[in-house]
């Protein structure tokens, strides 16, 4: 059941701001190291390894773009109300509309491929390719909207048998959005910031006159 | 409406004839409004500014100015405007628009974020409080804002079920007179843009 007669409170968002985007794909990593041997000049001549060939991790995944700030609340309407002769308890309720929450920070990029590995010679034992690099870190949350502006409601009223009950709020600041996720990989570099708040909306009044 | 007196009939005639209705215009009979709203059973009644969303019928009257909302809406000039407030006056190189701007694009272009909150501000003090003080923001506010509309809804007995909940909603303002509406219990009226409500006898159950 409702509990007020009359709600001139803004309208809510149903989301949050628009996500940021997902961070580029790391790079593949450098080529390894190719491996070097030479062969024995004694016994059966067989090959040494002098070094083995190495790989390369890939790159790190780019950073998710920062989220979008969220938008201000809806502005609460004005109203006037004439209701001349009343019968019952009225209840009204004013206030700007609570400002949107920012958009999540976006996904971190994959890492990059892993670079090739370098020549395996003969004598060595080859590697394969290099690890995955890490995920990119997330973005950061957007910032929350500033609350929905108040109004004023101006009634007037010839007689009343109960009251009149009144409320008035101020919009509240939306939230920051959620930190983004780190991207895929071999490790990751974090997750973003969260977004910071917004402001709260301005006041609103409800002005109550007896006519006669 | 047998259920009013003189006086009230009176005052309902005089609150139409502001609107520019004739004195004992309805705009929708009751009688055959609450058969039709039976039908809107799943979610809230909307009144809306919208008539394409309206359920119930409402009239579209094109306003030419602020003036002229003020004289269908606004309160009086010598009211209590306490808490009403009355912007700064807008900076030259805003208002010099007015002169050179060719039209409505070209001057939107030109302004600055905070002329539309400050304009938006000034047409609500023009309405709510003493208009003769926002004769400077007169001009910006018509430029603006002008030509607009508002949705008339008038009639004998609006009656608003126990649990429901009526909305008045749209992009333009919404003007209500009723002889009498009820609110049942638990029922609510939800408004999501500038309304006025005229009813000789408001009742909550």
């Amino acid at each position: 059941m409702a509990d007020q007669t009359f709600d001139f409170t803004g309208s809510a968002y149903s989301g949050p701001a628009t996500q940021g985007g997902t961070g580029g794909t790391g790079s593949q990593g450098p080529q390894g190291t190719n491996g070097t041997s030479h062969q024995s000049t004694s016994g059966s001549c067989p090959w040494v390894c002098d070094s083995a060939p190495t790989n390369n991790p890939g790159g790190d995944g780019g950073v998710g773009g920062n989220g979008s700030k969220g938008a201000k609340g809806n502005a609460a309407p004005n109203g006037i109300l004439y209701l001349n002769d009343v019968t019952g308890n009225v209840s009204i309720m004013v206030g700007g509309g609570n400002g949107q929450k920012g958009g999540k920070g976006g996904t971190g990029g994959a890492g990059g491929p892993g670079g090739n590995p370098g020549n395996n010679p003969t004598g060595c034992t080859a590697v394969g390719q290099g690890p995955q690099g890490k995920g990119g870190k997330g973005g950061n949350g957007g910032p929350g909207g500033d609350g929905g502006d108040g109004s004023t409601v101006t009634v007037y009223y010839t007689s009343i048998t109960g009251q009149f009950h009144n409320q008035t709020t101020a919009g509240q600041a939306g939230n920051g959005g959620d930190p983004g996720d780190p991207g895929a990989g071999v490790g990751n570099n974090g997750q973003g910031s969260p977004g910071t708040g917004g402001n709260p909306g301005s006041a609103s009044v409800i002005r109550i006159y007896q006519t006669p | 409406m047998d259920f009013l007196t003189d006086q009230q009939r009176a005052n309902f005639a005089s609150f139409n004839q502001r609107l520019g209705l004739a004195p004992d215009e309805l705009i929708h009979d009751t009688t055959e409004q609450h058969a039709q709203l039976k039908a809107v059973n799943d979610g809230p009644v909307i009144i809306s500014s919208n008539p394409g969303e309206s359920h119930i019928p409402v009239k579209i009257v094109p306003v030419g100015s602020i003036a002229e909302l003020n004289k269908m809406v606004g309160l009086p000039d010598n009211g209590d405007d306490s808490d009403v407030h009355y912007p700064d006056p807008l900076p030259e190189h805003q208002t010099s628009l007015l002169q050179t701007a060719n039209s409505r694009a070209e001057l939107f272009a030109g302004l600055d974020d905070s002329t539309f909150e400050t304009v938006k501000k000034a047409a609500t003090a023009f309405l709510m409080g003493n208009s003769a003080r926002l004769a400077d923001h007169e001009p910006m506010i018509n430029a603006m804002m002008f030509p607009g509309q508002v949705a008339l809804a008038t009639g004998s007995d609006l009656n608003i079920p126990a649990g429901q909940t009526y909305v008045i909603q749209g992009n333009d303002p919404v003007v209500l007179n009723y002889g009498r509406i009820t609110v049942g219990t638990g029922a609510q009226i939800k408004v999501l843009t500038d309304t006025t409500l005229s009813t000789q006898i408001f009742v909550q159950q």
